[in-house]
């Protein structure tokens, strides 16, 4: 698992049915200890209503998305936000 | 997936009994760059049923997913030919087409 | 998953059981600014976008699941982008 920040959203009004009722989240991951970025941003499914600006964790497995949502197996997405983190970065 | 060339083949007499009789090769991962299809920077060993010669261009798919092909599931590989390239368009223009 | 632009297509006869009807496309990974980022990747595709669309896709052992049996493929189109907001 990771620690990202909330960049953006997208909207996609195709796509594969397993993915309908997530939202598609832009996240940025960060390095937890300085809190800088760390690669490139990458897109998560996520069900508990993050926001721009929130630090969240996410989980890069498809099995962890699919219990996330719900869905069955045919479910493509791999990354998902589990958690809302309250702490700042580096639990400082 | 990538697009790769076929530059030669792997022997191996002692090997895992899961790599029994399957063919394995050399494939140097190619681009498009500028419009051309160009070498990329690794040279990986692959799975290859399809007969895959020297110098085809195939189309490989790296991971755990090379194991969901159906001759695979026996055989503890990450990269598997899944087809042959006959022809590959972009932006409108013809990039390659086997000769 | 990462955002991507359709930019060309694969045409190939020979190819593994399962995967006979479906299209293999090339995609150009884009940053959020929509620069290209990486480098190409041939991908399937399950909503139908056409050479141009800006599309999402995932990579690695997910993109095989939407296909029942997984087909061994490694990139997969899930979504057609109508819209995104970006803030870096």
């Amino acid at each position: 698992m990771f620690i990202a920040m909330v960049k953006g959203t997208v909207t996609a009004t195709r796509k594969h049915a397993s993915m309908t009722g997530a939202r598609l989240l832009i996240v940025q991951p960060i390095d937890p200890t300085s809190g800088q970025p760390n690669g490139f941003p990458q897109i998560a499914a996520d069900v508990l209503g993050a926001a721009k600006g929130m630090r969240v964790l996410v989980v890069s497995d498809g099995r962890g998305v699919q219990d996330m949502l719900k869905t069955d197996t045919r479910c493509p997405m791999r990354l998902g936000i589990m958690a809302l983190i309250d702490s700042p970065a580096g639990g400082r | 997936m990538i697009i790769a060339k076929i530059v030669g083949t792997v022997v191996a007499t002692v090997k895992d009994a899961g790599f029994d009789g399957k063919k394995l090769v050399l494939a140097h991962a190619h681009v498009l760059k500028d419009g051309q299809l160009v070498p990329g920077q690794t040279v990986l060993v692959a799975n290859d049923d399809l007969g895959a010669g020297e110098g085809e261009f195939v189309v490989l798919t790296q991971g755990s997913s090379a194991r969901m092909a159906p001759s695979m599931k026996s055989t503890s590989t990450d990269a598997v030919v899944i087809a042959l390239i006959d022809r590959i368009d972009a932006n409108g223009q013809l990039v390659f087409k086997r000769s | 998953m990462y955002l991507g632009k359709i930019i060309g297509r694969i045409e190939a006869r020979v190819r593994l059981p399962g995967l006979e009807t479906q299209r293999l496309v090339l995609l150009q990974p884009l940053d959020f600014n929509q620069q290209p980022i990486r480098w190409t990747i041939l991908a399937v595709d399950v909503t139908g976008a056409s050479e141009g669309s800006l599309v999402v896709y995932e990579e690695g052992r997910e993109a095989a699941n939407p296909f029942d049996p997984p087909l061994a493929v490694d990139a997969c189109i899930v979504a057609i982008v109508d819209d995104y907001q970006y803030q870096a």
